[in-house]
């Protein structure tokens, strides 16, 4: 693996497959979820960013998942001058090192830059070493070369595991590392298998914003919530929806609560069972438990909808990144509580997990320019069928539009199907016009006459 | 996310695995000549606003409305949206809306049933099946051997599930079970409830029939939950 | 009258039609029927960006190069995972199809797509019958229609009627001790149209 081009195809391809093959686990489902194993690892979960080693002859960086580097040549040297000639990729976690406090990932992006701050990366996996492969089962010979690689180093270290027999073992040392030292969670290996990520249940309080009814197919119990955060005091950052965790008795008080307090609006989100969810007035919280949260997935950046409430309507302002929780789980409403900044502001999110950057507004669209047009018409019955071929010129930015369209109608007022369209695209004028030429030829043949 | 199920054995013992379908992708893909693989993009080709119903204004149109609409499509372009048509789009989101595209907040769900023919002959509230195989639901050994030879040309195995061991004590679990069906050259046919009922894999889903097949190999295995919900039978 | 197809089962030329079984027309089929509260029948649109409605049809998928360039599908070709060229699979219809045996075991690896009944003519039928006598199974390339890449399609008989399988087949993964696989992702979701009924 030489080429940088290869290098990332591989790095992404471990977060997409690997990273997301870890169990998540509540800490309450330690007896019941982590499979029953001879033996376990169990390492304390680094609360920082995924990051990758790479060792080859003609690369040499610190990177994340992306392949853009940390920027951090204090790091880089520790590694080259620890790793020596040992060629390869090593995974870890980078974060901002606090002596005798927790990990925390959003204070790793506020330190990255500042030079002077304790930046450490604990290493726990390998990809490739000396030409060598490895899969997820391989722990034990990973490990081996790990412990002997990165021993010796404060800033690039070997993560450290504890050995343990039982699930009840690990229980005791979730118990103490988490529950009372604060850490985020615990990473629990089998030998030859599975890595369980055990973490507390996140627990958030969120404000109502929409619902749906259906639940079994029954239209007066609650099927489903829509729910988000205040990033102002009448402006909400869409968060997800839940379905689960209500009673009967939750279902059919909810219905009657919330048809009360109904609300326009002039966006539609849509709920699980494809109908639009029934917008109403941000005033009731509720307490939603998740066994994760994330802030992007294989798609990308997860980007939801931010909405602003004003004369009893929502409007959709722009889209912003947000989050998903995995497995959210309804656990009342908070009475005592209410929407605001204080109790349902984003701080609910940012105390876990850090938002991704909003990216650059699109610039506005400046209006496309027909460059080509024909109409051919035909007559038959007292019947016109008509034929229309278009190229335009989109002005659109590169990302949201091709900078040409071949556009094609075909009507006939006594076909079944009347209107039928045809679509192409094209970066390349001379392509276009190509393709509108060819179209042309193709579809009008005698009998058709040109307006 | 993981799937769990709960199976039981001859001896009537359970143990939790996990299982995963069995599908292989395409073995080919399509490039261009030089090896590229083309990019695939969706782009908005029309939209509710136009419409040809919406375009003429009317629910019911007339074929008279339908021949004078030839004249507007040749006088002007309203057929079309310059800026939206064209444009790259991401993902979207299904939603039920009425016959003329308006979003619909509460819908009322039945379902027709319909004979071989195509003939309805009832219609009625949608019968909403539970999954019988998640949680605490256990999948019974009905002690139904059938040989191989007997069932592969009567019933469609459409679909396999293959079943997997979690640690030592599950491996010998399945490791026994599959060698039984492999030493019988048989199947087992499983089911949910008190072991009569088809399986139902998530909720509001379809009902199953569900058969195991066990292979071995020297100390490796593999057991494969076999579904049908159809015979073959000539038409 | 439907085309006949020319098989070579091991030497033997036979031919028959091909009818699609539709599991609809043995059982029959639930539809099922969507209505706002207000009694309108509903349809499914896509929503784009929370306030565009796509009725079904209003999003058009296109081929593009990495420069952004129209590409049409036919001028495509086929590569196999060694990134080698391959030829495309002719169609069913244009060939004499060459079936081999296989085993009981490789069919019921098969993930099912499709079933067809053979329809066979009565003066060929005891010709057919004559390569099914010990509970054989053929295995053949099937494309409906030409392209890179067929399916495994599997004739059986089963006392009364002779059907082609069509699906793809698999190559179970024997599992050991040490192997303990944790597997991720969604099932697809299994879609059918009555409860079932047999036994």
């Amino acid at each position: 693996m030489n080429s940088l081009i290869q290098i990332k195809k591989t790095i992404k391809d471990y977060k997409n497959l690997r990273a997301s093959r870890y169990i998540p686990v509540r800490g309450d489902e330690i007896g019941t979820r982590v499979f029953e194993l001879d033996k376990y690892y169990i390492s304390t979960k680094i609360d920082g960013h995924l990051c990758f080693l790479i060792n080859y002859k003609d690369n040499k960086l610190i990177c994340n998942y992306n392949g853009n580097s940390f920027n951090r040549n204090e790091l880089l040297e520790e590694f080259l001058k620890t790793v020596g000639d040992n060629e390869g990729v090593f995974v870890g976690e980078i974060f901002s090192y606090k002596e005798n406090d927790r990990t925390r990932s959003f204070e790793l992006k506020k330190h990255l830059s500042d030079k002077k701050s304790d930046i450490r990366i604990g290493v726990f996996d390998i990809i490739e070493s000396q030409n060598e492969t490895f899969s997820e089962n391989d722990w034990i010979i990973k490990k081996k070369i790990l412990n002997s690689v990165f021993s010796k180093s404060e800033l690039i270290f070997a993560v450290k595991e504890l050995e343990l027999k039982s699930r009840k073992d690990i229980q005791n040392e979730f118990n103490s590392r988490v529950n009372e030292k604060n850490e985020e969670g615990l990473i629990v290996r089998g030998e030859s298998g599975p890595v369980f990520k055990i973490k507390p249940t996140l627990n958030f309080d969120f404000v109502i914003m929409g619902y749906v009814v259906g639940y079994t197919d029954d239209p007066t119990l609650l099927k489903e919530l829509l729910f988000g955060v205040n990033l102002e005091k009448d402006k909400f950052l869409i968060i997800g929806k839940v379905s689960s965790g209500f009673s009967i008795d939750d279902r059919k008080k909810m219905v009657s609560k919330f048809e009360k307090i109904q609300v326009d609006a002039n966006i539609i989100e849509v709920s699980g069972s494809k109908i639009p969810f029934t917008m109403v007035d941000p005033t009731h919280v509720a307490e939603i438990d998740a066994i994760d949260i994330i802030n992007s997935n294989t798609s990308g950046i997860i980007s939801k909808s931010v909405l602003k409430f004003k004369n009893k309507e929502y409007s959709k302002e722009k889209n912003s990144p947000s989050v998903s929780l995995i497995s959210p789980i309804f656990k009342g409403l908070r009475e005592d509580k209410k929407s605001s900044i204080e109790d349902t502001g984003l701080n609910q999110i940012s105390r876990v997990i850090d938002l991704n950057e909003e990216k650059e507004a699109a610039a506005l669209k400046k209006i496309s320019k027909i460059i080509c047009k024909e109409v051919y018409v035909k007559e038959m019955k007292g019947a016109k069928m008509v034929k229309k071929f278009f190229v335009w010129e989109t002005n659109g930015d590169d990302t949201n539009y091709p900078k040409f369209v071949f556009y094609q109608i075909d009507y006939s007022p006594t076909r079944a199907d009347k209107l039928k369209r045809e679509i192409k695209v094209s970066n390349s004028k001379d392509q276009i016009e190509q393709i509108f030429k060819q179209n042309i030829e193709s579809d009008i043949k005698s009998g058709w006459n040109k307006i | 996310m993981i799937r769990y199920i709960k199976i039981e054995d001859s001896n009537n013992r359970d143990a939790e695995l996990t299982f995963k379908s069995v599908r292989t992708g395409s073995t080919v893909s399509l490039a261009m000549e030089n090896g590229e693989k083309p990019l695939s993009k969706k782009i908005i080709k029309s939209s509710k606003e136009k419409n040809l119903k919406s375009l003429l204004k009317k629910n019911d149109p007339s074929q008279e409305d339908y021949n004078n609409f030839s004249e507007d499509l040749i006088s002007k372009d309203s057929e079309i949206d310059f800026e939206l048509f064209g444009k790259f789009i991401g993902k979207t989101e299904r939603i039920y809306t009425t016959e003329s595209f308006d979003p619909v907040f509460n819908i009322n769900v039945t379902e027709k049933i319909l004979n071989p023919k195509g003939e309805v002959i009832e219609e009625r509230k949608p019968n909403y099946l539970n999954s019988n195989i998640s949680g605490e639901n256990i999948i019974k050994w009905t002690k139904k051997y059938i040989p191989k030879m007997k069932l592969y040309n009567k019933v469609v195995l459409s679909s396999k599930y293959q079943i997997k061991h979690v640690n030592g004590l599950t491996y010998d679990f399945l490791y026994n079970m599959a060698k039984d069906l492999n030493d019988k050259n048989s199947f087992m046919m499983v089911g949910g409830g008190k072991g009569n009922d088809p399986l139902v894999f998530n909720d509001g889903g379809k009902p199953f029939r569900g058969f195991l097949e066990g292979r071995v190999k020297d100390k490796s295995y593999c057991l494969i939950l076999h579904i049908s919900n159809q015979e073959f039978k000539g038409v | 009258m439907g085309r006949k197809i020319q098989f070579n089962l091991d030497g033997v030329l036979l031919k028959s039609e091909l009818a699609k079984i539709d599991r609809s027309k043995l059982y029959g089929s639930t539809k099922k029927v969507v209505k706002s509260s207000e009694g309108n029948d509903c349809v499914l649109s896509d929503l784009y960006e929370g306030s565009v409605i796509l009725p079904r049809g209003s999003v058009s998928q296109v081929l593009v190069d990495k420069k952004g360039n129209s590409i049409s599908r036919s001028d495509l070709i086929g590569f196999n995972s060694n990134s080698q060229k391959v030829e495309k699979v002719p169609s069913i219809f244009s060939i004499e199809n060459k079936c081999s045996k296989s085993t009981i075991d490789e069919f019921l690896s098969v993930n099912v797509k499709s079933i067809y009944q053979l329809k066979i003519d009565e003066a060929d039928i005891n010709d057919w019958k004559k390569s099914f006598i010990e509970d054989d199974v053929y295995h053949f390339d099937f494309n409906y229609r030409e392209d890179f890449e067929g399916d495994d399609a599997y004739i059986i008989f089963n006392g009364s009627e002779f059907f082609a399988v069509v699906g793809k087949k698999n190559d179970f993964e024997y599992l050991e001790l040490n192997n303990i696989i944790v597997d991720d992702g969604e099932d697809e979701e299994i879609e059918d149209d009555l409860d079932f009924s047999m036994f």
